[in-house]
């Protein structure tokens, strides 16, 4: 498939359209807004329903051909954020503090970009590792951990390492994330055959519904793009392309699929916005969110689902 | 039935810290507290949409000694660094000797 039309069909998805819409909504200032604990029950289901799908798809899969991608998706992990951290630090001339949090960020993974890409592929009938989702949990925590340490060693922050690791351990993204990978996996196709009309036919419905929402912080959110600074702007859209790249090219080497190397491309793409910004509160308070904040979902978040997810997909066809 | 004057903590605070708070309050001999979702704006940063993270406003009747450790220990370890606001009220309630 060519870049224009994957790009056409990326573009005129209902998550998409339905992600701009909330941005229109917010601009024409119209009153939608949704009910309270709405986007927290939308987040719990598609963290869940990732997780749960993975883990079901993982169990029809021998473990060990996870071994070489699940050290690959560490080592970028670990790596997206030290690089971050000094480009942020000496070009983006930011205080250790915010370099620090928008380094974690970055080090971790979109669960939605994700979501998305799946969505994407899913559509294109373009197949890849049954193994994505696990990865997807896999690279979640180390990039937060490693931009965490870094703010510890270049500030003064005195946040202790054990409420650090409890924090990202105990957070609900990442105990429904892995819970769902865990429970998808131990209950096999029999468990699957019983929930999948809601964990797997409704998953493009609700993710639709969440981009709305996504939507319509960002609308709300735009204006902070003119504090932010243009090297943010410039960072949130070409960090993600180099990303995205690098574990493309990492990907043919370790031997994943076409399909599987966008996928791993989107993971070092994304930026997270649900377990890094809470990790972040509460480990680097003095951060400042509308730096972090912009960053991955006014800018990173928008970019990937709209022309990230076929040009990642267009960069690993290149080398195949 | 007699009154008892004692002291209303409020604490609204980033939910992060929410186990933290509690934690210490009950270290410091609160007896228990009311905690309910908060919304708002202030210095720190803006808290007005549920991505962003919530404020919770935690509550709790405590004696005055208590009431003035609660103020230390929260100047001492959040004050500095995390968007928190605390302050103190006379308040009569009956069946005080439930809260010291």
């Amino acid at each position: 498939m060519d870049v224009f039309s994957a790009l056409t069909s990326s573009l005129l998805s209902p998550m998409v359209l339905a992600f701009l819409l909330g941005i229109v909504a917010t601009l024409i200032r119209s009153d939608l807004k949704y009910p309270d604990g709405l986007y927290l029950t939308l987040t719990i289901y598609l963290l869940f329903a990732i997780g749960f799908k993975g883990g079901y798809k993982l169990s029809l899969i021998p473990l060990n051909e996870f071994i070489v991608p699940a050290i690959a998706g560490l080592f970028l992990g670990l790596l997206i954020p030290v690089w971050s951290f000094f480009l942020l630090k000496k070009f983006g001339k930011f205080n250790s503090t915010n370099a620090a949090a928008i380094a974690a960020h970055y080090g971790s993974v979109s669960a939605v970009t994700f979501g998305e890409a799946i969505a994407f592929l899913d559509l294109l009938h373009i197949k890849y590792e049954a193994y994505m989702p696990a990865l997807l949990a896999i690279m979640e925590i180390p990039g937060i951990m490693a931009a965490l340490l870094i703010a510890k060693k270049y500030t003064s922050n005195t946040t202790s390492l054990k409420s650090i690791v409890h924090e990202l351990f105990t957070n609900k993204g990442t105990v429904l994330l892995i819970g769902g990978l865990i429970i998808g996996f131990l209950s096999g196709s029999k468990g699957y055959d019983q929930v999948s009309p809601l964990f797997d036919g409704l998953f493009r419905g609700i993710l639709t519904l969440f981009l709305l929402e996504i939507g319509l912080v960002t609308g709300k959110k735009i204006r902070d793009l003119r504090k932010v600074g243009l090297f943010l702007i410039l960072f949130g859209i070409l960090m993600p392309l180099i990303h995205a790249t690098l574990a493309i090219i990492i990907g043919k080497f370790i031997g994943l699929s076409p399909g599987g190397c966008m996928i791993f491309g989107v993971l070092a793409a994304s930026a997270s916005y649900i377990a890094a910004p809470a990790a972040v509160r509460i480990a680097i308070p003095d951060a400042n969110p509308t730096y972090y904040l912009t960053a991955a979902l006014v800018i990173t978040f928008p970019f990937n689902v709209t022309v990230g997810l076929p040009l990642y997909y267009s960069i690993a066809q290149l080398f195949f | 039935m007699t009154l008892h004057t004692l002291k209303l903590v409020t604490i609204i605070s980033d939910d992060v810290l929410t186990q933290n708070l509690i934690a210490d309050i009950k270290s410091l001999g609160a007896k228990g507290y009311t905690m309910e979702v908060a919304k708002g704006e202030g210095s720190h940063s803006s808290r007005t949409y549920e991505l962003e993270g919530e404020n919770i406003k935690l509550e709790t009747i405590v004696s005055e000694t208590v009431a003035d450790n609660i103020l230390m220990l929260l100047a001492e370890k959040y004050f500095e660094h995390y968007g928190l606001i605390a302050y103190v009220q006379n308040i009569d309630v009956y069946r005080g000797e439930k809260f010291i």
